[in-house]
């Protein structure tokens, strides 16, 4: 396996995250371990397609911190509005990443002037985010595609601060509504039967005032679920929205099983969110949420060139 | 890597002592067919169970003493200290539902490893007030009182405020099970058998609470607080519903093949009964057993074994009823999906 270190004041490898990214070889003979020594990383970070099977290690949430502070209104040098998909602190592109014990924080603030500012935006296959912090405002992770696990992480936010059409299982995560909002806006496709599915979650908010929504569909077929999560006050009794189209309450697959707290009372949820039974629940297993039965057979009529 | 097979078996430490396992265990284990011969049966091994356990101290007056008095919005929470034994006091918290105007059921909640009765309650370890659950516990305290039933969760001993001086000051989530497990095994006591202690006072506790029905007395526990629910049902009959979570299993499969903490070591226990056998006691009264199936301390596939010899009991005593499982995907953990529900449905 090789090591690289990485750390702000040169008594390792590297002094920014980026450069020791580069620094590796594109689809790597081995394992490749990088140690993010404490400290703040103004960067923005890409992990490209062809450099799977990284491991970026921090020494903590609260001591590594990468950070930057592109937002959606941001004008560039032709004079065009950044929009929100250019805004990320760290591009995850590529399979099989574990990032651990660190922070990625989008800096840009919030409001009518800043819009959209992801943190996080992956779209790597079968990605395991543990002990991470994701703070930002409005679209902090974005979750283009692919599987992804995260474990024990902290994800902060007000307006569909996790969205995205990946399939992603976020396991014993705390979710924090920073001001009125939705947590989640799935854009899952029809034919995957799971986008973000919260087990043993915490849901909270800085207010108890605050009014969110657990999810609403960025796409029509959007699927969310939340299983054993504890919700504060701040969740609204009716749950879920349709984002402006009742068309959306048809398709749009929004779930629920054994909640707790303040927040899960079930009683005033919309009719179009479903609760669970405890069978249907039990298909909610990591394993078979992450396995996707995909067969693909190209169907290319042949072109006759005479 | 080493295959088993270049290991000569003999020179195998455990070898023996598999094979005992595999001949010579469970000599009063539930292997009856005939219910009239149940109660028999139990008393026999309830007997025994106390014996290996250590036995029981001296019984003293209690001399409760209420600490601390805290209005919420749905209950009350007060610190209350009682006797235990000589030389043993039990600081806990007791939740009691406000509005009650006759008499409700009393729960005894056990705590496992972590910071002893807070993460119960809504506390943080250092005494702050959280309504957010933190750790693999749920505030499963808060969940019960807040269906009109007492609580009371003492602080096992060797954890909270019942740990040595050194191990307070290592900080929160330090314990003292691993000196009081040898200290106790030397002088031919248990860890085990003090914590089941513990909670027959804490019944007696609960028991002189004017609002509590003496009829109706639950017991639920995750982890070690699983296991210490599981010995306190078998052994006080005063327990009528019961909730063990994260913790059945055999012994075989986890505390003799998972690292588990010195504190759930009791000597000579196979010789006469698996972790299954002292669950069969509990019947016919009626049992819920959490088990996540990621839970790699107490395996899912051992889980199930035990449960289909518990099922044995609640089927020759015509209880089927009164026996349930909450399987979920989860790791060591209280799930809690059926648990509130079922100590409400039954007390």
């Amino acid at each position: 396996m090789q090591k690289i270190t990485v750390s702000k004041n040169g008594d390792s490898d590297y002094k920014s995250l980026q450069e020791a990214i580069d620094s590796i070889r594109v689809h790597p003979l081995e394992h490749v371990t990088i140690f993010l020594k404490e400290g703040i990383y103004e960067e923005k970070v890409i992990i490209p397609d062809n450099k799977p099977d990284l491991r970026i290690v921090g020494e903590g949430p609260r001591k590594t911190i990468i950070r930057f502070g592109d937002y959606a209104e941001k004008i560039d040098e032709n004079n065009k509005k950044y929009g929100t998909f250019r805004t990320p602190v760290f591009y995850a592109q590529s399979d099989n990443l574990i990032i651990e014990n660190l922070t990625i924080e989008n800096i840009a603030g919030f409001g009518p002037d800043i819009g959209q500012a992801i943190a996080l935006y992956v779209s790597g296959d079968k990605c395991i985010f543990n002990n991470v912090s994701l703070l930002g405002n409005q679209d902090t992770l974005y979750s283009a595609k692919g599987r992804q696990y995260f474990y024990k992480c902290y994800i902060e936010g007000h307006v569909d601060f996790i969205f995205g059409s990946g399939t992603v299982v976020f396991d014993h995560c705390t979710i924090h509504s920073l001001r009125d909002g939705f947590i989640t806006a799935p854009s899952t496709p029809k034919e995957n039967k799971f986008g973000f599915v919260f087990l043993d979650c915490n849901l909270t908010s800085s207010s108890p005032n605050n009014i969110v929504y657990l999810g609403r569909p960025w796409r029509p077929y959007g699927h969310a679920a939340f299983i054993r999560t504890w919700m504060d006050t701040h969740i609204i009794p009716t749950g879920w929205d349709n984002w402006d189209n009742v068309e959306n309450e048809k398709t749009a697959r929004f779930f629920e099983y054994c909640n707790k707290g303040p927040g899960a009372i079930i009683e005033k949820r919309v009719k179009w969110s479903h609760q669970l039974t405890t069978s249907e629940s039990l298909e909610y297993t990591v394993e078979n949420i992450f396995t996707i039965k995909d067969e693909w057979v190209p169907n290319v009529k042949a072109q006759n060139n005479n | 890597m080493l295959k088993k097979s270049d290991v000569k078996n003999e020179f195998r430490p455990l070898y023996s002592l598999e094979k005992l396992y595999n001949s010579s265990i469970r000599s009063m284990g539930f292997e009856i067919d005939d219910p009239s011969d149940f109660t028999q049966w139990k008393e026999e091994l309830k007997k025994k169970l106390i014996e290996i356990l250590g036995g029981f101290p001296e019984l003293i007056p209690l001399e409760p003493q209420v600490l601390e008095h805290k209005e919420f919005n749905n209950y009350i929470r007060e610190k209350v200290v009682f006797k235990s034994a000589p030389y043993i006091d039990v600081p806990a918290y007791v939740l009691i539902p406000k509005n009650i105007n006759k008499r409700v059921p009393g729960v005894v909640a056990l705590h496992g490893h972590g910071y002893g009765k807070n993460d119960v309650v809504g506390l943080w370890e250092d005494g702050e007030e959280r309504s957010v659950p933190d750790g693999y516990e749920g505030n499963f305290g808060l969940e019960i009182v807040n269906r009109g039933m007492v609580v009371i969760v003492p602080d096992q001993i060797g954890f909270g405020e019942r740990r040595e001086i050194e191990d307070i000051q290592n900080g929160y989530n330090t314990n003292s099970c691993r000196k009081l497990a040898f200290w106790a095994q030397l002088l031919g006591k248990t860890v085990m058998g003090m914590r089941v202690w513990d909670v027959m006072r804490s019944i007696d506790y609960l028991t002189n609470l004017p609002m509590v029905d003496n009829e109706r007395i639950g017991c639920i526990g995750i982890s070690s607080g699983g296991a210490t629910t599981l010995f306190a049902s078998a052994i006080d009959e005063r327990i009528k519903v019961v909730v063990i979570s994260a913790y059945l299993n055999t012994f075989k499969d986890s505390i003799l093949s998972v690292r588990h903490c010195e504190c759930n070591y009791i000597p000579g226990i196979l010789k006469y009964a698996e972790m299954y056998d002292i669950a069969c006691m509990i019947a016919p009264k009626p049992l819920l057993i959490e088990s996540g199936i990621r839970d790699h301390i107490f395996p899912i596939e051992a889980a199930n074994i035990a449960y289909e010899h518990v099922k044995r009991a609640y089927k020759l005593l015509k209880a089927e009823d009164k026996l349930d499982r909450d399987i979920f995907e989860g790791r060591h953990r209280l799930s809690g999906c059926k648990a509130y529900d079922w100590l409400k449905r039954w007390l």
